[in-house]
């Protein structure tokens, strides 16, 4: 089962993310920036992970946060396209989250893994190959002062894939 | 007229008012500066301090929007023209996330990271202590020179993202340049005193000119003997203990900026 959770609150790191990308770094073909969590819990079914959803604040927190067990859906119409960014975040330990939920829900979840995903929307006459490398070297790699922002390649690793509509 | 050093105050510090109170106890000219003061303003400034806090409440990565202001044009001019630079704390995150503390070159080019604090391969959150840390070539740096190899000094961290990552050519040179390690009380650097499973114990790097200095601990925090709490093992304590008139241990970052201006 994979959940894909949100904040309900606006994201200010999404926002101030697109506001420096936009602004300060002068990407102003980029029109939309979203980011969300992705949990993969392997074979777990709905049935198992009800009870760590309700019952724990491990995986979200239901007063700030809602899931969804699809990926959102994407527009894209002529030259608006889309792009998902997902990255391992040195910020959570999957692994040492998963042992404490199979010490409180007696296995019921055999594997876990996490991903921050960024959705980021262009609006852009490129072709989608280059505009890949574009958006990958101006903004997702960290590897200078003025070039990327999103994924700091020294502590993370992502991968960012066009998203068909 | 004395020289004068700009603290920058960034939305979401929290360290400049001490930093400040720090430096001018120890004779530095100093104006806190926010971080869109003009152009002007902020170039006729003799050597900068980004001081420690949250900026931008950390969104992204510690230091990662910060980085991205215009200020850093007019900083990455001055650090050309061989500028004193210093972070601390969340300032150092900021100059990781500019390239500019990078011990390998010039270039502004990423070579070093702040993680998140690790211990035996795992997360463990925010860190609030007293640790000890000793200077490594503290001859070749402008905010150093008037340390000694021999030094042990006492200074709180309070971070959750201050494990240095280093890239494979910054591995090769960060030796060679000055840099601060966490040490025990004795003075021997060893993995038990490494309180965030930094790279080879670092707590604090130097670029190759010696003109830049980023370290994760509070130096600030650490100037004067009132503030060295008397349970640690060190000879601070005991003259505090003694009621002895002293400076605090982290006087000589303040007196080599002094001397290298």
């Amino acid at each position: 089962m994979i959940l894909y959770t949100f904040l309900k609150n606006t994201d200010l790191h999404a926002i101030s993310a697109f506001d420096v990308l936009s602004h300060l770094m002068g990407y102003s073909s980029l029109i939309s920036l979203k980011r969300y969590q992705k949990w993969d819990l392997g074979r777990a079914d709905k049935m198992e992970v009800e009870p760590i959803l309700s019952t724990t604040y491990l995986l979200l927190n239901l007063n700030k946060e809602f899931y969804t067990t699809t990926p959102p859906s994407i527009a894209n119409d002529g030259s608006k396209k889309t792009f998902r960014l997902e990255a391992i975040s040195p910020h959570v330990d999957a692994q040492a989250i998963l042992k404490k939920i199979q010490n409180r829900f007696s296995n019921t979840v055999e594997t876990l893994s996490h991903t921050v995903i960024w959705d980021l929307t262009v609006c852009s006459e490129l072709a989608i190959a280059d505009l890949q490398e574009d958006i990958m070297k101006k903004l997702v790699l960290t590897v200078s002062f003025r070039q990327g922002l999103l994924i700091n390649p020294l502590l993370e690793t992502a991968t960012l894939t066009y998203i068909p509509s | 007229m004395n020289p004068l050093v700009g603290i920058i105050q960034f939305p979401g510090s929290n360290c400049e008012y001490e930093t400040e109170k720090a430096a001018r106890f120890y004779g530095l000219n100093t104006r806190i500066l926010r971080w869109n003061e003009s152009v002007e303003t902020l170039s006729h400034v003799d050597a900068y301090i980004l001081p420690g806090g949250f900026s931008y409440q950390d969104r992204v990565r510690a230091g990662a929007l910060a980085a991205k202001l215009p200020l850093f044009d007019i900083i990455q001019a001055s650090n050309e023209k061989g500028k004193p630079i210093l972070g601390i704390c969340n300032g150092c995150q900021i100059l990781a996330e500019t390239g500019l503390l990078n011990p390998v070159s010039n270039t502004p080019n990423l070579e070093v990271a702040l993680g998140p604090n690790q211990t035996q391969d795992s997360l463990c959150g925010f860190i609030c202590d007293w640790v000890y840390v000793k200077p490594m070539r503290p001859k070749e740096n402008k905010w150093t020179c008037l340390f000694e190899e021999s030094d042990c000094l006492p200074i709180p961290i309070n971070h959750a993202e201050g494990r240095f990552v280093l890239s494979e050519s910054a591995q090769k040179t960060y030796a060679s340049h000055t840099h601060f390690v966490y040490c025990d009380a004795m003075g021997h650097v060893c993995p038990e005193s490494n309180p965030n499973g930094s790279f080879a114990n670092l707590a604090g790097l130097s670029n190759p000119f010696g003109n830049i200095l980023g370290m994760m601990p509070h130096p600030e925090r650490a100037s004067f003997i009132k503030q060295i709490p008397t349970w640690l093992i060190s000879p601070f304590s005991d003259m505090k203990r003694h009621f002895s008139q002293v400076n605090g241990p982290w006087e000589k970052l303040f007196l080599s900026l002094k001397a290298s201006l």
